[in-house]
């Protein structure tokens, strides 16, 4: 329930009914107010549903234990620190900070010095998934990760993530309305529509 | 997509729709509701936005002017009085944060410590409660100023306001004051309003989610607090950067819509008792 107990009180998300192994992409799309972010929110733990439980590995998920990483839709946002090693390496040390960066497929010598602002949106977002692959998550929650990116960028992520899920095992949830390239996001797609989902979850390939 | 349900609980993530223990668990993080309207048909929300906006204004400054114990009760039983004739509902209150609770109550121990008149003598020892009742009194002048914005915030849409404002300061054109210049920026700022909450909800998230897992020390968790203002300044800044370029190439001030709903009795009933309240205070004082 989204402001519950408020005269505003409405049923954000109801009958979510999820699961995903390690290594899988999972794709949510949906119209604009259907619950897209709001349970990227709950996956990452931001917010503690009235109702159900979101569990990693049998245990509620719980925010800031680095498990779960989330990539906002505005990735400038959660950019905390003014240059791109500084603010990778937040709450980690520089060889891992460096380490992501490469993962990510930033050059830490020519990137790492650069400040956050000068940076075009692709690779905002680029540092922002090495800001949470320092803490090493199992779970990476992406809330519209192709928002104000043009297709090379987008192609470029797309490549980002399915090796992170390939190399690292790392289950990966990409909640998007835009669904360009999404194949290869994901092996999976859900469709939320009133904050349920709607129709039989279907495997990506037949959809 | 294989069917969930089917051979759970075998995976890395799982979520349910259903659990009645966690029934009564509620957290909306950082979910501002001070300034959200809520539909209805009292007689506050019928009254135009402009008496409204008088009114508290009226009030705030004979307060803040003249802030007795007196004039805080009249204040007080006003805004109770609006907040029943509005007939908004109990879970309307703001649920305020838990540290709220500590910094009123150091502030009170600072000011217990600075003593004032009058004194209390408890055996041998002697405490000055002055300081105590000058910040319980300006607490109460707070309390008072911001429930009678949330009570205008609760009854009247943030669309409203903008064509009350141009009305109301419309005799100002006379003097040349840029009114609608003025009353644009502040239409502009109201639209911006939840926009930047939200950002600010995104900001807090964000760091929350990538906060180092170790125990920070005081002066850890004040430079994180810096950075979040400052955070939350640069994005304001940026936001207001791409409305003015977004303003410029499309001709310039936007205009601001003429006011049309009609000043009735309602309205002229507010103004003479908000003008009584503010003699009372005066008077009282």
């Amino acid at each position: 329930m989204y402001a519950n107990r408020t005269p505003w009180a409405r049923r954000a998300l109801e009958g979510i009914d999820l699961d995903l192994r390690r290594g899988e992409g999972l794709v949510v799309t949906g119209d604009n107010g259907s619950g897209k972010s709001t349970l990227a929110w709950s996956l990452a733990g931001l917010l503690v549903p009235t109702e159900g439980e979101v569990l990693l590995d049998g245990q509620p998920v719980v925010a800031g234990t680095g498990a779960v990483g989330i990539s906002f839709q505005h990735a400038r946002l959660q950019l905390i620190r003014p240059t791109v090693l500084s603010d990778v390496a937040y709450g980690a040390d520089k060889d891992r900070a460096t380490a992501a960066l490469r993962s990510v497929g930033l050059d830490p010598v020519t990137m790492g010095p650069r400040r956050v602002d000068e940076l075009s949106g692709g690779e905002q977002r680029r540092v922002a998934l090495a800001g949470l692959l320092v803490r090493d998550p199992v779970l990476l929650v992406l809330d519209e990760p192709y928002a104000g990116l043009d297709d090379e960028a987008r192609a470029g992520l797309a490549a980002v993530l399915a090796r992170l899920r390939d190399e690292r095992e790392m289950a990966t949830v990409v909640v998007s309305h835009d669904l360009d390239n999404a194949d290869l996001l994901g092996d999976r797609l859900v469709t939320l529509e009133a904050g349920r989902v709607a129709g039989e979850p279907s495997a990506w390939s037949g959809t | 997509m294989t069917p969930n349900g089917q051979g759970r609980p075998t995976g890395l993530l799982e979520t349910t729709g259903e659990d009645p223990r966690r029934r009564a668990r509620n957290l909306h993080l950082g979910e501002i509701h001070v300034v959200r309207f809520v539909p209805g048909t009292s007689p506050l929300h019928r009254m135009w936005a402009g008496t409204k906006l008088v009114a508290l204004g009226l009030l705030s400054i004979a307060l803040l002017l003249w802030p007795s114990w007196k004039s805080i009760g009249i204040m007080g039983a006003l805004v109770l009085i609006a907040f029943l004739a509005a007939r908004l509902p109990r879970g309307i209150s703001p649920r305020l944060p838990w540290w709220l609770g500590g910094v009123l109550a150091a502030g009170a121990v600072l000011a217990l410590v600075s003593g004032g008149q009058p004194d209390v003598h408890l055996g041998s020892l002697r405490v000055g409660l002055g300081g105590l009742g000058n910040f319980t009194r300006f607490s109460m002048v707070g309390v008072d100023v911001l429930a009678s914005a949330a009570l205008l915030g609760w009854t009247t849409p943030l669309a409203d306001l903008s064509p009350a404002l141009g009305r109301l300061l419309g005799p100002l054109r006379h003097l040349r004051v840029p009114v609608d210049e003025l009353v644009g920026a502040i239409a502009l700022s109201i639209r911006c309003l939840p926009l930047l909450l939200e950002e600010a909800r995104v900001l807090r998230a964000a760091r929350r989610a990538r906060r180092p897992a170790n125990p920070r020390s005081f002066r850890e968790l004040g430079d994180e607090s810096v950075e979040v203002v400052f955070g939350a300044l640069a994005n304001a800044i940026r936001r207001a950067r791409e409305i003015a370029e977004a303003i410029e190439a499309r001709g310039g001030v936007p205009t601001v819509a003429p006011e049309t709903h009609p000043f009735v009795g309602i309205d002229v009933l507010a103004l003479v008792i908000s003008a009584m309240a503010v003699s009372a205070m005066a008077v009282l004082r």
